[in-house]
């Protein structure tokens, strides 16, 4: 009896332990079973989505005891898909890109060494580094499984530890790309803006190059950051269906960093889908078609959703006015207007109660706005100021409320305004016409300086401000040339939102790729002198 | 009540990590047991401004009306796309929600967004399914200039979004001033306060 109670204990002991020492083994032999790139697509899945291999939100716990889902706190939502953190409120977020978490870390913060997998992995599960240094209270814990464990450490050891391609010891290179059959005066416009803007940045007149040979220690983080810029122009030609091969060989000759500006004529989908697939940020070009419905967005940054954003816009203003009826959209054969008539069909699924007919706008067609047909509630003209002569004016209250759209019709738009008789309304996504002298003085002063003749005001505004961005996120990234970075960097760019010379309100956020997110809605047939310039409504869709 | 918590978190630590051990545990939970509390609290008085709000399902509603309620409530700023200190407040609320009971509407909650030109009535409501909210949490946006003006009165102003900072106000019927907790309360914690301000 007395032996039993005494071997029962060591029994139990030895087959629980043999078990658990049997599955570990053959969880360890699962891990090493698997490829390396299968193992980063489990890391990447826990750290960007917070889920397990099979799929099931990862468990763990804030604040030291608040159950928080895994997908509502993903690494990559403090840390950012660079891995390089940054801060928020009062809250530093330390990066866990490779080099800052497997080697030691001094100077700043707490002191540590340099993180192994066994203590990397005690670490994420117990909230404390190795030196029993707790960690912030918003940092979770995580309750992972050894698979998912050693997915994660493999995908962390990898993020942000070498540079990216486009960038050498002296220079960075950006390039700019420009579509066939786009208006000389447009791309001469940008063109000029950009190369003015590199040439003053590479001036060093503020003795960059000197410091980053000789600068102060203390300041060396920032002053070996210094690279020239180097600007590409890679044109296009030929039909759009050609254009990827042509960027990816423009690729292959020289890589860039980033995309800059840039201007096509046509949908910037082509670009859109080589740079997600590069994997190449794009920083704000010109388009009024920017790809929209994709599910993947994380490299391009527009200033706004465009054409579709003035779709939007104009159904909600219509929907609060009218309980539905019948709409006309009249478009001519330029691909904008075509664009914008998919644009507000697609939009339109949202508002069963409105029935929808396009008409193509040709010289030839006829063109009076009436049709004889049942009334209808709208007639929205997707059309710029060429196409917009053959409307036969005046409008009358048979066509319902007519919309114009403020990016077709391009250039100063205050002609139009008190102009027009009937209820018309322009979609107008940029500033109001008191407001515009204000916010372009600074590129005026600029391009006066350098004798630069102000003729484009919008693609000149745009290039100016996407150039100040690119300036804004490479001083911010210093000599950590990761892309990803730079996108991440832009996310905290608020207070560039201030410099916005066309539109009237941008605003920037933690992947939040389209800039600006509403347009007025300017009645047109008010008397401009008793304050017409008033918007009727903002609209954020 | 701040021995027990810590207790619940060292033993919630304990099992998250398994039967691990390594010399740094001891010095982990020495750490945690001395960590200052997470918030401070005070009590404020604001001016409620005369501003209507949209909530997460697009109905107006009038701030005075809907903070003059005989019900007592809790109040936090978030915005959906932040990153770091809005997803730990709404898991907090959550947690409240559930120290509170599924379905309880004891406290209203209240969630108003900092982020407007983002932060649709639908992208609201995706955010309030995403952190499970229940009836009685409400989600809320505006135009950017109303929501500056209710950040104005409720001192929680801030001029880039990414530099706010957490805090959740505590109000109850029949008490002039607010309960202000600056800084990264727990669910039970915000509970453990209302109910001192309630006299319950």
């Amino acid at each position: 009896m007395s032996l039993v109670r005494l071997l029962l204990p060591i029994l139990l002991i030895a087959v629980f332990g043999g078990c658990q020492a049997r599955s570990y083994v053959k969880g360890r032999a699962a891990i090493e079973s698997l490829s390396e790139s299968e193992l980063l697509t489990i890391g990447q899945k826990v750290y960007r989505d917070g889920r397990l291999a099979d799929g099931t939100p990862v468990k763990s716990l804030v604040l030291g005891g608040v159950p928080i889902d895994g997908t509502q706190a993903t690494c990559l939502n403090c840390h950012r898909r660079s891995g390089m953190g940054g801060a928020e409120g009062d809250r530093f977020v330390l990066p866990i890109n490779g080099p800052a978490l497997f080697s030691p870390r001094q100077k700043i913060y707490h002191e540590r060494p340099a993180y192994t997998e066994a203590s990397l992995a005690m670490a994420l599960r117990k909230g404390a580094d190795s030196e029993g240094q707790i960690f912030d209270p918003v940092m979770p814990v995580y309750d992972l499984p050894a698979l998912e464990m050693a997915g994660l450490i493999a995908y962390l050891k990898q993020l942000s530890s070498k540079d990216s391609a486009g960038v050498t010891g002296e220079s960075i290179h950006l390039a700019t790309v420009i579509g066939p059959g786009v208006d000389p005066k447009i791309s001469t416009a940008m063109l000029e803006v950009l190369e003015r803007f590199f040439k003053d940045k590479n001036s060093g007149t503020r003795s960059e190059i000197r410091r980053k040979a000789s600068g102060s220690f203390f300041h060396e983080y920032k002053n070996k950051a210094y690279r020239t810029w180097e600007l590409h122009r890679w044109e296009l030609s030929g039909p759009a269906t050609t254009w990827q091969a042509q960027l990816e060989e423009y690729y292959r000759q020289q890589p860039v960093f980033a995309l800059i500006s840039g201007v096509i004529d046509g949908e910037w989908q082509p670009i859109h889908r080589f740079c997600e697939e590069q994997q190449i940020p794009q920083l704000l070009p010109n388009t009024d078609m920017p790809q929209v419905d994709s599910n993947e967005n994380f490299y391009t940054l527009y200033f706004s959703k465009g054409l579709v954003l003035e779709a939007e816009v104009l159904l909600e203003h219509l929907a609060a006015s009218s309980s539905g009826g019948r709409i006309v959209q009249l478009y001519g054969d330029g691909s904008d207007g075509a664009f914008a008539a998919r644009a507000l069909r697609h939009a339109l699924t949202a508002y069963p109660q409105f029935q929808l007919e396009d008409r193509l706008l040709t010289p030839d067609s006829d063109n009076s706005l009436q049709d004889g047909a049942e009334k209808r509630v709208a007639t929205i003209a997707w059309l710029d100021r060429e196409e917009i002569e053959f409307l036969s004016l005046p409008m009358t209250t048979d066509t319902g409320l007519i919309y114009l759209s403020s990016s077709l019709l391009g250039g100063d738009v205050s002609e139009f305004y008190g102009k027009l008789a009937g209820q018309v309304f322009l979609i107008h996504p940029f500033n109001q016409p008191e407001d515009r002298d204000v916010r372009f003085k600074r590129l005026e002063t600029w391009l006066e300086l350098r004798k630069i003749p102000f003729t484009q005001p919008r693609v000149q505004g745009q290039t100016f401000y996407a150039a100040m961005i690119l300036g804004e996120g490479l001083m911010h990234i210093k000599s950590y040339f990761y892309r990803d970075y730079l996108l991440d960097v832009l996310d905290h760019g608020d207070r560039m939102a201030l410099y916005a010379n066309n539109y009237p309100r941008l605003s920037f956020g933690p992947g939040q790729r389209y800039l600006a997110k509403g347009a007025s809605v300017v009645d047109l047939s008010r008397d401009k002198d008793a304050s017409l310039v008033e918007p009727v409504v903002w609209i954020t869709p | 009540m701040i021995v027990l918590r810590y207790s619940a978190m060292i033993l919630l630590s304990i099992l998250l990590s398994g039967c691990m051990h390594h010399g740094g545990d001891h010095a982990a939970h020495q750490a945690m047991l001395e960590r200052p509390q997470s918030y401070t609290r005070s009590m404020a008085n604001y001016q409620i401004p005369d501003a209507t709000l949209i909530d997460q399902d697009g109905s107006r509603l009038p701030l005075p009306q809907l903070l003059k309620s005989s019900e007592p409530y809790a109040l936090n700023f978030i915005f959906t796309s932040c990153t770091t200190i809005c997803p730990v407040m709404s898991a907090t609320f959550f947690q409240v929600q559930q120290e509170l009971g599924a379905g309880s509407h004891e406290l209203q909650m209240i969630s108003i967004s900092i982020d407007p030109e983002y932060d649709t009535p639908s992208t609201l409501k995706k955010y309030a399914q995403k952190y499970g909210a229940g009836t009685n949490w409400r989600f809320l946006t505006g135009d950017a200039a109303t929501i500056a003006e209710v950040q104005q009165s409720l001192a929680g102003y801030v001029s880039d979004k990414m530099n706010h900072r957490p805090f959740t106000l505590i109000k109850v019927p029949n008490e002039e001033k607010w309960l202000r907790v600056d800084g990264l309360a727990t669910g039970a914690e915000l509970v453990a306060e209302y109910r001192r301000m309630a006299g319950q």
